[in-house]
């Protein structure tokens, strides 16, 4: 039977259609680290709920989090907003943490959940730079800031690159870690894991091409760089971002 | 210098020197370019130093930077691909200095040549899983960017795109073969784990399957994505209007990883019963529909990657007969002239465009330039000659490197190759026209001699070295073995077919058939073959469909 508690995980750890009202609630927020606050408390409320509690996830539970998973990475794909598309890929990772909790090599979970989020949190607050200098942050609009401001576009590809579970972020030793745990379990889930590994590529590279690739627009050459001391905070959060996971690597032996 | 020094240095040079070339990113692009070439000639030289230790020791040596992960292992294989690897970058690192000079982000392109040079290495010297995987999923995405260097480009980003996510679906049976073998085995290193299977190969693993089985399956399906075999390979032909260099070194380099990953496992494959035989069969497929496709295209660099395509098509068929050094002979020598021709592309186009080379009539070289007329041998002698000769000498040249080759069903199906492309060449004589057709022909023989010599000659020596143990050479064959009695039959009646074929070709051209069999059927073949068998528009509408019903759930949605 599902209790109280785990009912309100399903809100904070986003399983549809619950996921719709973290979805409506983010949409509304306007300032970006208001957003930021947003992707990183909301999923550490939902493990905080689940602490108490010592059952095993159940297996009905995990494939309803796995379809919401799947299901936003799906929507995902046809995004251009870069903040519904982060709102997107921070509900399927919240559902997909429904998964990692059953992973022996995925501890501590807030820690990892923490690992798992900040590439999403840098991602808004990169968006937020380039809401200052386009008004909006959109794929296809601005387009080709990789040539005119290459500082703001490499620290751009690097955190969707970190989203989207490449090696050596904390996504890609925890989606490992995932595969391994169902993978003589519920080989189904581990396989359906991987197809969502995929999606989140696919979806990642698409804004990724959208946003930072293409010819430069005619007015963005005239359009201010990041400047130096920033991104070198930036470059060293995704880099220590890179060294946990390499500790979360630590985990999988 | 310690070995160990020397193993660690390979893949971390060039890594050190990309972290600099970026710091020096604001500088002349001149000092970005020496650094990095410097950096090249220290890691190919480092390269070279270990493969020269190989040659004297064999034993493997593995540095472990972790608990239980972080190894680094040098054997054979992984000492002879680092040659490699290293030797062609740095050709590319030295022809790039001049031909990106003018091109935009000329400091990114030296970072991103240099990182993908430092994963590729990471993943030859990969002693884990772990490392392993970090390494394979990095050459996806590094060749991503470097094949969109061109930020400007649409189609560039776009084929970019198809290569990666080809990439990724080449990653993720990797990591699943991970899951398998570490559930099984209960262990990342590959030194252990492959102890482990010599040990108890019947392990069983998901649904009663046993797990060499399905993780040798599963690893060739990674490298069959990685090595652009039938229906993952549109990525392959497309990816041209990335900077040459980055062509040549995905052509000479990063399609090899296939061909690499299947010897690194060869010891799970020692004990695999049908897996060999799916890559021999994916492998003809894609070396035949890779060389119609070559064949049938008109841009000289499209036509590269099909040929690319083919003889990665080849390689794995290689392996699927069990000849496993022989297939890294092959991506050696593969790297080596195809890094060559996408280097010298660009002349090739230049020289079109002076000349035409469309051959003059004969009746003008005749009159006009007055040369003496050219003259065919009688077709029959020919296609006898055709039909022997290279048997002959490709059993000869077997013969002398090892008497009990043909004891080996492996190396009679690649003898059958042989024996087919030798025939290939010597009609070719006979379609060539020549004013002293003998001269030709002796000369033709002479050369196809030489090159089945030392063919023969030079994989027996790599079999040797990657395969000193005799019983792992016997073990690959036995596991890529078929029923004796099918495998007579089946190589009588190819036989047959081609015997048939050849004598069809060479009566259809003595009596000028040609024009008769160009009937409604030969054509439609051709318009299938012209549009590349219409893989990409299939791939292309599936993307469309996926994106528009993902739009459409999020109308349906409200977008929340």
């Amino acid at each position: 039977m599902m209790n109280q508690g785990w009912l309100l995980a399903t809100v904070f750890l986003p399983l549809f259609p619950f996921s719709m009202l973290f979805s409506l609630l983010a949409r509304r927020i306007r300032h970006s680290w208001l957003r930021a606050a947003l992707l990183l408390v909301w999923p550490q409320c939902g493990l905080l709920l689940l602490g108490g509690m010592s059952d095993v996830v159940p297996a009905w539970l995990q494939v309803w989090a796995l379809a919401t998973a799947l299901l936003y990475a799906f929507r995902a794909l046809a995004l251009r907003d870069v903040w519904l598309w982060i709102v997107y890929m921070s509900v399927s990772l919240g559902a997909t943490s429904w998964l990692l909790l059953a992973s022996e090599g995925v501890q501590p979970i807030m820690l990892v959940m923490l690992a798992l989020t900040l590439p999403l949190v840098i991602l808004v607050l990169l968006t937020g730079e380039l809401e200052k200098r386009f008004d909006a942050a959109y794929a296809g609009l601005g387009r080709g800031i990789a040539v005119t401001q290459p500082r703001l576009a490499g620290l751009i590809v690097l955190a969707i690159l970190a989203v989207i579970a490449t090696p050596v972020f904390p996504g890609f030793f925890a989606m490992l870690s995932s595969v391994m745990t169902h993978m003589t379990m519920a080989p189904l889930i581990a396989m359906l894991l991987l197809g969502l590994w995929l999606l989140w590529s696919w979806a990642g590279m698409r804004l990724l091409s959208g946003l930072v690739m293409g010819p430069p627009a005619q007015a963005s050459g005239e359009i201010t760089d990041l400047g130096m001391p920033l991104a070198m905070i930036y470059s060293a959060a995704l880099f220590c971002l890179a060294l946990s996971g390499l500790l979360l690597a630590q985990g999988l032996i | 210098m310690s070995i160990k020094i020397l193993i660690l240095a390979v893949p971390s040079i060039p890594l050190l020197m990309a972290i600099l070339c970026q710091f020096m990113a604001g500088q002349q692009q001149a000092r970005v370019a020496r650094l990095s070439v410097l950096g090249m000639l220290l890691t190919f030289a480092a390269a070279v130093g270990l493969l020269i230790v190989a040659f004297s020791d064999n034993t493997p040596v593995a540095i472990s930077l972790g608990h239980g992960w972080g190894i680094f292992q040098f054997d054979p294989l992984s000492s002879l691909m680092s040659v490699l690897i290293s030797g062609i970058s740095l050709v590319v690192h030295v022809f790039s200095v001049r031909y990106m000079a003018d091109e935009e982000g000329f400091t990114r392109f030296f970072v991103l040549l240099g990182l993908m040079t430092s994963a590729l290495l990471l993943m030859v010297a990969a002693g884990d899983l772990i490392v392993l995987l970090i390494a394979w999923h990095l050459v996806g995405i590094l060749l991503y960017f470097l094949l969109g260097q061109n930020t400007a480009s649409q189609s560039a980003q776009r084929y970019a795109m198809w290569t990666l996510l080809t990439y990724r679906l080449g990653d993720l049976p990797l990591v699943l073969a991970a899951a398998v073998l570490v559930d099984a085995y209960g262990t990342w290193s590959l030194a252990e784990l492959f102890a482990r299977i010599t040990a108890s190969p019947d392990v069983q693993s998901v649904g009663g399957i046993q797990a060499t089985e399905l993780a040798g399956l599963l690893v060739a399906l990674a490298a069959f994505a990685r090595s652009a075999q039938f229906l993952l390979h549109t990525w392959l032909p497309y990816t041209m209007s990335g900077p040459t260099p980055v062509s040549a070194l995905m052509h000479a380099g990063i399609v090899n990883a296939g061909g690499f990953l299947i010897n690194r496992f060869a010891p799970l494959y020692m004990q695999t019963s049908d897996v060999l035989h799916l890559l021999f069969i994916v492998g003809l497929v894609t070396a035949v529909i890779g060389s119609m496709l070559m064949l049938s295209q008109n841009d000289i660099k499209k036509a590269l990657g099909y040929s690319t395509m083919g003889q990665m098509g080849f390689m794995i068929m290689e392996c699927g007969v069990g000849a496993f050094s022989l297939a890294v002979f092959h991506l050696i020598a593969h790297g080596l002239f195809k890094g060559t021709l996408f280097l010298g592309a660009g002349s090739v186009i230049g020289q079109a465009r002076q000349s035409d080379g469309v051959p003059k009539h004969e009746l003008y070289t005749f009159v006009v330039e007055r040369q003496v007329k050219r003259r065919r041998q009688p077709w029959l002698m020919m296609a006898a000659i055709t039909l022997v000769i290279p048997l002959m000498i490709l059993v000869a040249a077997h013969w002398l490197v090892a008497q009990d080759y043909f004891q080996k069903q492996g190396a009679i199906v690649l003898l059958f190759f042989g024996w087919v492309t030798g025939a290939q060449l010597i009609f070719a004589t006979y379609k060539m026209q020549s004013a002293n057709p003998w001269r030709l022909f002796s000369m033709i023989i002479a050369s196809f001699a030489i090159v089945v010599i030392g063919y023969a000659s030079i994989s027996h020596g790599f079999d040797l070295f990657l395969y000193p143990d005799p019983q792992a050479r016997d073990l690959l064959y036995a596991a890529a073995g078929v029923d004796l009695i099918w495998f007579d039959l089946l190589v009588a009646v190819v036989t047959l077919i081609i015997v048939l074929g050849w004598v069809m070709v060479y009566y259809a051209d003595r009596s000028n058939l040609g024009g008769r069999l160009k009937n409604s059927v030969w054509l439609n073949f051709y318009a299938l073959i012209a549009r590349e068998l219409y893989v990409i528009e299939l791939f292309n509408w599936f993307s469309r469909r996926a994106i528009a019903l993902a739009m459409r759930l999020n109308r349906l949605l409200r977008w929340t």
